[in-house]
């Protein structure tokens, strides 16, 4: 067995950790980490358990190849806030999607998903029209939608959620050959925002090219695919003709109105108000004011309906764990131990966290064997005798 | 508990507090289908959304009402003989904190039929039962007419259903009747308590579209697993 230094760089980036900061937590040089990531040379025994401890990888994960793990990544990453997130960050959230996509490979092994289904949308395409051609697409007609990540599940794009280790990280999208994994951060938890989320990730799915680096776009470039998939987010959630006839049936642009927007379309207040702007509904000033009004109203952070409205969580993973287990194609124990076969070892509770999996869903099963020999304490009279 | 306040209407006073709250949770988005009974100017938005929310209780005879532009309920419960109308709590105060209890002159045309009662601290004889009277018992009367069951107007007492709200949530409620200076008579009935814990607040906007969650199936190979994993088990 080899030493895979490339693992070891990668359960560093999984836990973000820099290489001083391993160093320091396990007591050696960072030099001597990053021979050991290069392959120079190889960590002790002592070493290698400091490692996996402090990582909280089974050892056999760092001896395994890479084959079919990252070799079928390619392209971009896109994220939310992407300049307020340091690398360090972005580089922990990218190792954890490479390991989302390796443990979905697994399971396409044995689950047939529900395969991509997405109309083909020209680069040029302005946002609210694609979102109107995918609404179409989808026959999601022009009401609300509740359901979002179920509907970007039945159209073959893997959705997941974690907790992320910087709150500025809202959620995050990948293409791994023909698929696309989307995940939302659960730092955040207001629904109505994670909807927009979803749907801005969805709208780099439709738009942008996948195979473009953009660590290399200039500042005004990125904002520009991120104004793009806001405009695309915002026409998917709310149709421009269903806002039109709501807002003008309110009469108004008291924030009142927004909070009964809010209500049905199940954007945020905040959101909804960059509609309208963008809509033109409302002029710059307009815009201007009501967006001060909010922020005076401290309903930057918490807006009405914020504990009203609820975000149903990814479904596609769990049903397919569900399914393997109930049809007895694997125990838990057997699932963990074939997708360590396959070059993922991982901790079950890592999986569960990964995939969004309830707490205690892979856990190994109680065994009881009639072989085991009793074992009991011996009597003093024993003793004596 | 008040004793002006009959014990059957006291029974179904929880009728009206789930109304309320009702009108709190749910009906806003009703406002976008123009389905709301009433339609106020926009600022009272609320009153429609509760106007809508009670207009069809059952116990009750319930009419709509409008003074000048402003339309509101007449609640009247057939048991205790009482007419009820729903007052925000702030406005009810300013009325009772002013010298001259000045008022809405529908307000007072309801209050006019509690001239009999004696609040805490009403001054005796401000009211009394000479000519003056008849003006506004002309007034309630014809709004009256509609109520079938009321038996004696002069023996109709009016209740108040007060309210206070905070971002949308109903923060205070409860039953107050007062006398015609708007002295409170007998204690207030708290109504907060009365609310159904478990009444659904379907706050959820209808979409066009089936919800319908992602399916997934089992592959060739996995099928072939589970043959295998069952004949194993067999032998």
């Amino acid at each position: 067995m080899i030493f895979n230094g490339k693992r070891l760089r990668k359960a560093r980036y999984y836990n973000g950790l820099s290489v001083d900061d391993l160093a320091s937590k396990i007591g050696i040089k960072k030099q001597s980490i990053s021979q050991f990531e290069t392959g120079k040379s190889n960590p002790s025994t002592e070493t290698l358990w400091a490692i996996c401890r402090e990582l909280h990888f089974p050892i056999n994960y760092f001896f395994q190849s890479d084959e079919g793990f990252d070799n079928e990544i390619a392209g971009t990453t896109y994220f939310r806030s992407m300049f307020s997130t340091s690398k360090k960050y972005r580089q922990e959230q990218i190792v954890k999607m490479e390991h989302v996509a390796a443990i979905y490979s697994f399971l396409s092994k044995y689950i047939v998903f529900p395969k991509i289904n997405l109309p083909q949308i020209s680069e040029c395409t302005p946002p609210q029209e694609a979102a109107k051609i995918l609404r179409k697409h989808w026959n999601l007609g022009n009401g609300p939608i509740c359901d979002l990540i179920q509907i970007m599940e039945r159209n073959g794009i893997i959705t997941t959620s974690f907790k992320t280790t910087s709150d500025s990280i809202d959620a995050f999208s990948h293409k791994y050959g023909d698929l696309f994994i989307v995940v939302l951060s659960q730092n955040k938890d207001v629904a109505a925002r994670s909807y927009f989320d979803a749907a801005h990730e969805l709208g780099h799915i439709v738009l942008h090219d996948w195979y473009e680096d953009i660590e290399e776009l200039s500042r005004e470039e990125f904002r520009q695919r991120e104004k793009e998939a806001n405009q695309f987010a915002a026409s998917f959630l709310c149709p421009e003709d269903s806002f039109n006839h709501d807002f003008h049936s309110l009469r108004g642009n008291s924030l009142d109105t927004y909070v009964i927007l809010k209500n049905k379309w199940h954007m945020s207040i905040e959101a909804l108000l960059y509609h309208a702007n963008q809509l033109g509904a409302i002029t710059p000033a307009q815009y201007q004011y009501s967006y001060r009004a909010l922020h005076k109203k401290g309903w930057y952070r918490n807006e009405p309906y914020d504990d009203k409205i609820s975000l149903q969580p990814p479904t596609l993973f769990k049903s397919a764990i569900e399914l393997l287990l109930k049809e007895n194609i694997f125990s838990t124990t057997s699932l963990m131990q074939n997708l360590e076969n396959y070059g993922c070892a991982m901790e079950y509770s890592q999986v569960e966290t990964l995939l969004g999996l309830p707490e205690g869903m892979l856990a190994p099963e109680k065994t009881y064997s009639s072989n085991i020999i009793p074992i009991r304490l011996q009597s003093n009279d024993q003793d004596k005798g | 508990m008040s004793d002006v306040i009959n014990e059957k209407l006291v029974k179904k006073l929880p009728k009206i507090a789930n109304a309320m709250q009702n009108a709190f949770g749910d009906l806003l988005p009703l406002y976008l289908t123009g389905s709301l009974k009433t339609r106020n100017s926009f600022p009272f938005l609320k009153w429609d959304c509760i106007n809508t929310s009670l207009v069809e209780l059952s116990g009750f005879e319930i009419k709509l009402s409008r003074r000048g532009s402003w339309s509101f309920l007449l609640i009247f419960e057939p048991d205790s003989q009482m007419v009820i109308t729903l007052i925000k709590r702030n406005k009810l105060n300013a009325i009772q904190k002013s010298k001259n209890k000045s008022s809405s002159q529908y307000i007072n045309e309801l209050t006019g039929l509690n001239k009999v009662l004696h609040g805490n601290g009403s001054p005796y004889s401000l009211w009394g039962n000479d000519s003056e009277d008849n003006e506004f018992l002309t007034a309630i009367e014809k709004e009256c007419e509609s109520f079938t069951n009321m038996k004696d107007l002069s023996k109709a007492r009016h209740l108040f259903i007060v309210f206070d709200e905070f971002k949308n949530k109903l923060t205070y409620l409860s039953a107050i009747v007062v006398d015609s200076n708007f002295y409170q008579v007998g204690d207030a009935i708290d109504m907060m308590g009365m609310i159904d814990p478990e009444m659904p607040l379907p706050l959820e906007s209808v979409p066009t579209h089936p919800k319908k969650p992602p399916e997934v199936h089992l592959s060739p190979l996995a099928l072939k697993l589970r043959e295998d994993n069952k004949a194993a088990n067999d032998k």
